[in-house]
């Protein structure tokens, strides 16, 4: 009675990066559920450092490989009517792995502590169809932070679209998080829950993480966003 | 009884503080019980997932339920593993989830600007919550006072459930769920 919701083509491209998590809401009468936004928290850098390419596990080219479990991170940013959002910019910060911020009012005091080979703050321009990626660590906990989490901004010429955070499914401080919990909807807690999952035959344990976020566009943004 | 009042009231001199400091408060759009947009009740959950109930039949499948990002919800929620979800099943799940609980979970923890004060939304702390969870993690509590806290909690969940009134628990209630910006003024 009903028609397919996946395009089969269109699965098995979507299918190399990773398990697409959202059909075309053609058929829906509701809109996708849009990604709650959540603090910025007080660490976003405030010198944006030299390297800021989607690679925050090492600084330039040649650069020691940062302390951490590599995930690879990919995703899409869609509007709520399923369309992808293009040439949007995704920036992603988090703590290195010993909890240390780039932030200079974190990494000042804990300079000793810091791993100095930790890029610490990532940028990647959406593509046409809405796809970005980043190389960083699986996140940590922080000091009164139980749940470990990557803080993320999109933005279009430099305006924020979206400041949020994404946490670990199924981590235990999850529920101890005072910044998870501020979500009162449980539903929304929902979408911003990310999957870390071993690479299939990674001898080196990586793990792969996938996270849809699905923005409001304004309707001068969505007319920005069709012509390009 | 003297403990109790002590603890709601200091639970209300933290709420009173969390509103003048600095509180960013991103309230999205989107208002479909978002930080913003009022109460968020169990069945308003419900109905925002039930949206996808594409028959209107009451029970949902994860075809129907089409947005991937509800599925790991969906596996908690149907709790009979048959497959189909209930508004039933579900509301039980959320009620359940929702409880600020004995872990001294849910609630949410608030800090004072500590060290370093990561993220200026740690929330209020619950009326009745006997240490807010900020602060367990500042004062790094050990497994074994962790429990003593949780049983201390339980023990304050059940006298409180006692003396109350049915109204003044659906106020409590109420309370709790309105969230930041729901607290009244300590009285002076």
């Amino acid at each position: 009675m009903s028609a397919p919701h996946f395009d089969p083509t269109r699965r098995a491209f979507l299918g190399a990066l990773g398990a697409p998590l959202l059909a075309s809401p053609a058929l829906l009468a509701e809109q996708l559920l849009r990604t709650p936004p959540q603090t910025e928290g007080p660490f976003y850098p405030d010198k944006i450092p030299l390297d800021t390419d989607n690679d925050l596990l090492v600084i330039g080219k040649n650069g020691v490989q940062a302390l951490g479990e590599v995930a690879h991170l990919t995703g899409k940013v869609l509007d709520v009517n399923g369309a992808p959002v293009k040439n949007v910019l995704v920036e992603i910060w988090q703590c290195d792995a010993n909890a240390v911020y780039l932030h200079s009012r974190d990494s000042g005091p804990k300079a000793k502590q810091q791993d100095k080979n930790f890029q610490g703050f990532g940028r990647c321009t959406t593509t046409d169809k809405g796809e970005y990626r980043f190389r960083t660590i699986k996140p940590v906990p922080y000091p009164g932070r139980p749940a470990p989490h990557i803080h993320f901004k999109v933005k279009r010429n430099n305006r924020d679209l979206l400041t949020s955070q994404f946490m670990v499914r199924g981590h235990t401080g999850n529920a101890r998080d005072g910044v998870f919990n501020e979500l009162r909807d449980l539903v929304d807690r929902e979408l911003v829950l990310v999957d870390f999952k071993p690479v299939k035959d990674s001898k080196i344990g990586e793990l792969q993480a996938y996270f849809e976020i699905v923005i409001g566009l304004t309707p001068s943004d969505a007319d920005m966003n069709q012509k390009k | 009884m003297r403990a109790i009042a002590l603890v709601l009231f200091a639970g209300a001199l933290l709420g009173a503080a969390s509103l003048t400091s600095a509180q960013p408060q991103p309230g999205g759009k989107d208002k479909k019980g978002g930080k913003g947009g009022g109460t968020v009740t169990v069945e308003g959950m419900v109905a925002r997932v039930f949206a996808y109930d594409a028959n209107k039949d009451g029970k949902l499948t994860k075809e129907e339920l089409t947005d991937g990002r509800l599925h790991a919800l969906f596996e908690r929620a149907d709790a009979n593993k048959d497959g189909f979800v209930t508004k039933d099943e579900l509301a039980a799940l959320l009620t359940k989830e929702m409880a600020p609980s004995a872990s001294g979970g849910s609630g949410g923890g608030f800090g004072p600007g500590g060290p370093g004060g990561p993220g200026g939304g740690f929330g209020p702390p619950q009326p009745g919550q006997v240490l807010p969870t900020f602060l367990r993690e500042q004062l790094k509590l050990t497994d074994a006072q962790q429990k003593e806290l949780d049983a201390l909690q339980k023990d304050v969940d059940a006298k409180l459930d006692k003396l109350l009134t049915e109204e003044q628990k659906k106020a409590l209630k109420a309370m709790r769920e309105r969230g930041p910006g729901g607290f009244p003024p300590p009285p002076q």
